[in-house]
């Protein structure tokens, strides 16, 4: 059964970060045919300005991206979650805490329905 | 070394807090921080930037001496854009935080960080010796530079150029402008995570500019802001600062600039570090920090340099600091060993505790204004 009382450990946080990290620069790279490698992008990279230097177009990719690789939806005007990449892990993380947080809850209603 | 003053402060007597910066003489503060901060976080302030060097290159080699000295690759720089990269030293570390115009005919180098007599000195020397045919000039005491900052700072400007302004786009140039007959280049850039434009003038044109700006302003309730409240946006936007955690790192990748790097421009200044760099990987890098929110402004129980530690171990060091009136909480930039350096964890800072985060640290109100839709007299 799945433990929602502990906190995670430290190292613990950093590796669900760093697999979503991977993750979302793979994404990057592929989806936007950006001419560089996982390891030149720093967490803290800006996606637009003087970081990646992306545009609108590319914006509306990177939601689609984050969708198709984590079933994450960025909301319409969730300007904040497309700053830099680690807002990028940071919007995963809450999306996928908020999941573990309902599917409890759902399971509940579901037994209380079929009781 | 004080050797100018800043045509702006011997126009003014407004400045309540003048300091040297960069060899220059100019405003640290006018009013108290938290009014000039309000000021460019929600409406629009003037900022006086004349401390920046500016230094004229040109001649057949201008590109390539430029691009020994930055990070990235101005060849890859349109005409009438400006890019934003970082001056090198010999060991790979940071030596200022620069922006460069490209003219067509000859580049404008406007750095931050760096005295403009050292600047100057540095780029007639390369062009004396392993790039000659380059033509550096320094224009710092001949040119005038203003900034101006904030969710409406668009909007000042379209009252007298009209709405050509607002398509301009990040980086770009917009020469032979004028307001009242003071002709000006405006380039779309700043530092503060606001709508951001830069004034460039005639250095004995610049406060007859500045006046007429505030006459403008007024409407907006603008002030004038001072380096001090320049700097805490910097650092709530993460914007690279020469004279906070930039001169705190021995290699510039330490600030997050990989992704600045070309590999490909040739042999530049620190080279063999930056690459040996990358090849083996870093040991330290900075991150983002804030402290909870019950540590009040001005408390001063934090100092640059603190150890940040993890388990008792120390594993960095404060690098830059600073208080967030938007997220009502001191905010850092920490060196820390990059094994460390992820976001969402606690470390220890001095008797506090203190959370990575990611960058930036805020949410900027220009990110929600439309020039299209909106009005600061809506």
């Amino acid at each position: 059964m799945l433990d929602l009382v502990s906190s995670p450990s430290r190292q613990e946080i950093i590796e669900t970060r760093r697999s979503v990290l991977l993750q979302i620069k793979t994404e990057l790279i592929d989806r936007l045919q950006l001419e560089y490698t996982v390891e030149d992008i720093d967490d803290d990279t800006f996606l637009f300005g003087s970081g990646l230097a992306l545009d609108s177009i590319d914006a509306m990719e990177i939601v689609i991206g984050m969708q198709a690789c984590f079933g994450a939806m960025l909301p319409e005007g969730d300007i904040a979650s497309l700053r830099t990449i680690n807002t990028l892990a940071d919007f995963v993380l809450r999306e996928r805490a908020a999941a573990l947080l309902t599917e409890p809850a759902a399971a509940l209603l579901t037994e209380r329905a079929a009781a | 070394m004080n050797s100018r003053i800043s045509p702006i402060v011997s126009h003014l007597s407004l400045a309540t807090d003048c300091g040297s910066r960069d060899g220059c003489v100019t405003a640290a503060a006018y009013a108290d921080t938290e009014a000039e901060y309000k000021c460019v976080r929600s409406r629009v302030g003037i900022g006086d930037l004349n401390h920046y060097a500016k230094i004229h290159v040109a001649g057949d080699t201008a590109l390539d001496l430029l691009n020994y000295v930055i990070l990235t690759d101005v060849a890859r720089l349109p005409i009438n854009q400006l890019q934003a990269t970082v001056l090198l030293n010999d060991d790979g570390s940071p030596c200022a935080e620069a922006f460069v115009a490209n003219y067509g005919d000859h580049f404008l180098v406007l750095g931050e960080g760096i005295a403009a007599a050292t600047l100057f000195a540095r780029l007639a020397g390369l062009a004396d010796s392993r790039f000659v045919g380059a033509i550096v000039t320094d224009q710092t005491e001949a040119l005038g530079l203003l900034g101006l900052d904030g969710p409406f700072s668009w909007e000042l400007l379209k009252a007298f150029m009209g709405v050509s302004v607002i398509g301009t786009r990040y980086l770009e140039i917009l020469a032979d402008q004028a307001l009242d007959g003071v002709p000006f280049t405006l380039y779309r850039a700043g530092k503060t995570g606001e709508y951001g434009y830069m004034l460039l003038t005639s250095a004995d044109k610049s406060a007859e500019l500045w006046d007429k700006l505030c006459e403008l302003g007024k409407r907006f309730e603008m002030l004038p802001l001072g380096y001090r409240v320049i700097d805490l946006c910097k650092l709530e936007n993460r914007f690279m600062s020469q004279h906070h955690e930039g001169s705190q790192v021995g290699n510039v990748l330490e600030l997050n600039t990989r992704v600045l790097v070309s590999r490909d421009k040739g042999d530049y200044a620190g080279r063999a570090q930056i690459e040996g760099s990358i090849d083996v990987g870093l040991q330290r890098r900075v991150i983002g920090l804030t402290f909870a929110e019950n540590m009040k402004a001005g408390a001063n129980a934090l100092q640059v340099s603190d150890a940040v530690s993890c388990d008792g171990v120390q594993i960095g060091k404060l690098a830059s600091l600073g208080y967030s009136h938007t997220l009502q909480r001191w905010i850092a930039l920490a060196l820390v060993d990059t094994a460390y350096s992820y976001v969402g964890l606690d470390y220890a800072v001095a008797e506090h505790r203190a959370r990575t985060v990611s960058a930036p640290f805020i949410f900027n109100r220009s990110m929600q204004i439309r020039p299209q839709e909106d009005s600061y007299f809506n």
